[in-house]
């Protein structure tokens, strides 16, 4: 399954803050075929550094699929024989340099000044991303969804999609979500995700030019993010228990490292090279920012939440939660725990145990 | 209660890894007296960030008593009306600077030079620790302990103690243990707490003055490690949602922050007066090298294991596995787990659940 990849261009976009940006910019990805009644569409949201490549592959050549390959193909959860596919890059999209991303945030050129935004680039909203979206949805003459997806910050633009546009979103599916806000613990966590790129000398209060990232902050900022979004048995599993380099034992010297600390951090620099500092931090603010409680009983969408139970960022009782305040409100909603013991990542990776619990959820009224 | 605080000298201490300190110096506290015969002492290894002062005041007008007061003192868990309770400043103590800690880091004079041995300080592992203990219990004249007891990383000290010496070690109580080696992934976590401090320019490499520490990496580097050391509920219940400043929306600037960031942030940031980041950086990789598991066979305490069921930083199943190695090289051990919402921290103030099991414990065979 190959992905189309297009770019969507809105000469025009105004901010929940009051901003009007020129010239917003998205990529997105289509799978599988839009039907002849134009209804078979399920719009699916990506994860906080995932791009719209959610599923396929460019090239047969390529090492990996999309991220969320395990859910979305022929004959998987979301079949692409029956569903027309869509995930768009988000606003801010972190991977800005992954050479495939189309994204518009503070590393994107501001056409008034010739430079790029930087800080002064708006802080948007999860609002906003759904905005953004909804405005492709049009371009595509797409009016009804059979459902918005996503896992993580992707669960919190599905549930946002619920409350922004309840006539278009009959139903969400919410994979390792933080259910309707980020809970204060969370919030703390992912404030410290962004932080060591703030303690860089190199972030120069985000006026860095956009090939001189604070690298070693943003190294370090994505290694968290991995470390918390997995598991002591992935790590354990993954990468071992001892010195990286047997030559240096980590009680000789503070630089002298262990097989696990060094491994996240290979797999972060990784990411992080195709990383913007300045981006992250956004993405953080945007999803710390996210609050739907009150706004909830407006859904008229029924909802499915597949928390995972080793998840260490949105552990299980935030979707269960999430269900009991949705059926508070009068809506519907329902629960299945993914087994796993990979942590977070379970969301992404072992979404396959629910392939019939979900196909079902999709097909019902 | 009022704690004896004094100062241990030793002239010269060679460490595991082969160099010779001179002038070793470590503060110690103790609590209840030495009985005639010189055999109901009871060693207490204080946590990452501990300190010798475990219990009791030295004023009436001290604001808080010792970090274990809960659990030490005139008819508590351990009885100081029976036991005669010592205390250490570790090697490498964090709080250099909080007026009654006495201890020797990279922030002590190296006499050779007349200045800071910074980096140059040798790597200390958690045996170097227990060998100055020693050496202290030794200047006392006691050569037989009824118990080493710690939570947390002063767990990991006493469970080395039976490692080191088995003669002298009768009991071993272990709270919020790590077990008898870090995780890969604990390891990586406390790596983790180490970088904002590296990252932060004005630690130079560790060659900083001491009075112009890296505050902000330091803080940075606290408010992780508080934060794993409590839990969502504990958060909910202290802290609580919303902004930082009702005035400085989140969402308007990175630089505004919510309160549960900021909550976390002013209470771990109490301490970073009083700490020296090069001793954050050399206790992280004591506790990181840290690995009795071959050697568990030779001691001959009998442990209890006290995990706090929230925790999550020391894994209750990490007491549990510890258990029944322990019990698998023949040597007897049991489990009391506390019950609470509180997270790592429980170990410190819902030690009095386990009072009970202590005593018995105690005066067990």
């Amino acid at each position: 399954m190959k992905p189309q990849r297009q770019t969507f261009t809105l000469p025009r976009y105004t901010t929940l803050s009051g901003r009007t940006l020129k010239n917003v910019q998205v990529g997105y990805e289509t799978y599988g075929a839009l039907n002849a009644a134009r209804d078979n569409a399920i719009f699916v949201c990506h994860y906080f550094s995932g791009t719209a490549h959610a599923a396929g592959k460019y090239q047969d050549s390529d090492p990996l699929p999309g991220w969320w390959d395990a859910a979305i193909g022929p004959g998987k959860a979301i079949d692409t024989d029956r569903y027309f596919v869509i995930c768009s890059d988000t606003l801010c999209c972190i991977k800005v340099f992954d050479g495939q991303v189309v994204t518009t945030g503070p590393a994107s050129i501001d056409p008034d000044t010739g430079k790029p935004y930087g800080l002064d680039f708006p802080i948007p909203t999860i609002g906003d991303y759904v905005h953004v979206q909804k405005a492709l949805l049009d371009h595509l003459g797409i009016e009804k969804l059979v459902a918005v997806a996503g896992p993580s910050a992707g669960s919190m633009q599905a549930i946002q999609w619920a409350v922004e546009y309840p006539e278009i979103v009959p139903r969400v599916l919410a994979v390792i979500s933080p259910g309707l806000r980020i809970h204060p613990y969370a919030r703390c966590l992912i404030e410290c995700w962004a932080k060591p790129i703030m303690v860089d000398a190199a972030w120069k209060n985000g006026r860095y030019a956009p090939d001189q990232q604070p690298r070693a902050g943003l190294n370090e900022s994505t290694r968290l993010t991995i470390l918390t979004a997995v598991s002591h048995e992935f790590i354990a599993s993954t990468f071992g228990d001892g010195p990286a380099d047997p030559a240096r034992p980590p009680l000789a010297a503070l630089d002298h490292q262990y097989q696990a600390h060094d491994g996240i951090g290979a797999l972060a620099a990784v990411a992080a090279a195709q990383s913007d500092a300045n981006h992250f931090l956004y993405m953080a603010r945007t999803c710390n920012a996210y609050d739907v409680t009150a706004s909830i009983g407006l859904a008229r969408a029924k909802f499915f939440f597949l928390p995972a139970e080793s998840d260490l960022i949105f552990p299980p009782f935030m979707s269960e939660t999430a269900v009991g305040e949705i059926r508070a409100a009068g809506g519907r909603a329902e629960l299945l725990m993914l087994r796993g013991r990979g942590g977070h990542l379970d969301g992404l990776n072992v979404i396959d145990q629910a392939r019939a619990p979900i196909a079902d959820f999709l097909r019902s009224d | 209660m009022t704690p004896q605080r004094q100062v241990f000298t030793l002239p010269s201490f060679t460490t595991t890894s082969g160099r010779t300190l001179k002038n070793v110096r470590v503060g110690y506290e103790t609590y209840g007296t030495l009985n005639a015969a010189r055999d109901n002492a009871i060693l207490i290894c204080h946590y990452f960030s501990g300190t010798a002062h475990a219990a009791g005041k030295y004023r009436e007008s001290d604001p808080l008593p010792g970090w274990w007061d809960a659990a030490i003192g005139p008819g508590k868990a351990i009885d100081t009306d029976r036991y005669f309770v010592v205390s250490s400043d570790s090697l490498c103590c964090v709080k250099v600077f909080d007026g009654q800690v006495v201890t020797t880091g990279p922030a002590s004079i190296d006499p050779e030079t007349g200045k800071p041995y910074g980096l140059d300080f040798p790597l200390v592992s958690v045996a170097d620790m227990v060998h100055v203990q020693k050496a202290l219990l030794d200047h006392l004249g006691i050569d037989k302990l009824a118990a080493v007891a710690g939570p947390s990383a002063g767990s990991v000290k006493a469970i080395q103690w039976a490692v080191e010496y088995p003669q002298m070690v009768e009991r071993v109580i272990a709270v919020i243990c790590p077990g008898l080696v870090f995780t890969p992934y604990q390891r990586s976590v406390m790596e983790s707490w180490c970088a904002p401090i590296q990252l932060d320019p004005a630690w130079k490499n560790g060659a900083y003055d001491l009075k112009q520490q890296p505050l902000a990496g330091m803080t940075e580097s606290f408010r992780q490690t508080f934060l794993w050391a409590i839990s969502p509920a504990w958060v909910e219940r202290m802290i609580g949602e919303g902004w930082a400043d009702p005035a400085r929306d989140p969402a308007a600037s990175i630089h505004h922050q919510f309160k549960s960031y900021a909550g976390i942030g002013a209470l771990a940031a109490m301490s970073t007066p009083l700490c020296d980041a090069n001793h954050v950086l050399y206790m992280a990789r004591a506790g990181s090298t840290y690995n009795v598991q071959e050697r568990i066979g030779a001691a001959r305490a009998k442990f209890l294991f006290i995990p706090a069921e929230s925790d999550l930083l020391a894994l209750p199943s990490r007491s549990q596995e510890a258990v029944e190695v322990i019990r698998a090289a023949g040597g007897r051990a049991e489990l009391f787990t506390l019950k609470g919402d509180g997270g790592h921290f429980d170990g410190l103030y819902l030690i009095g659940q386990a009072s009970a099991a202590i005593q018995n414990f105690l005066t067990s065979p």
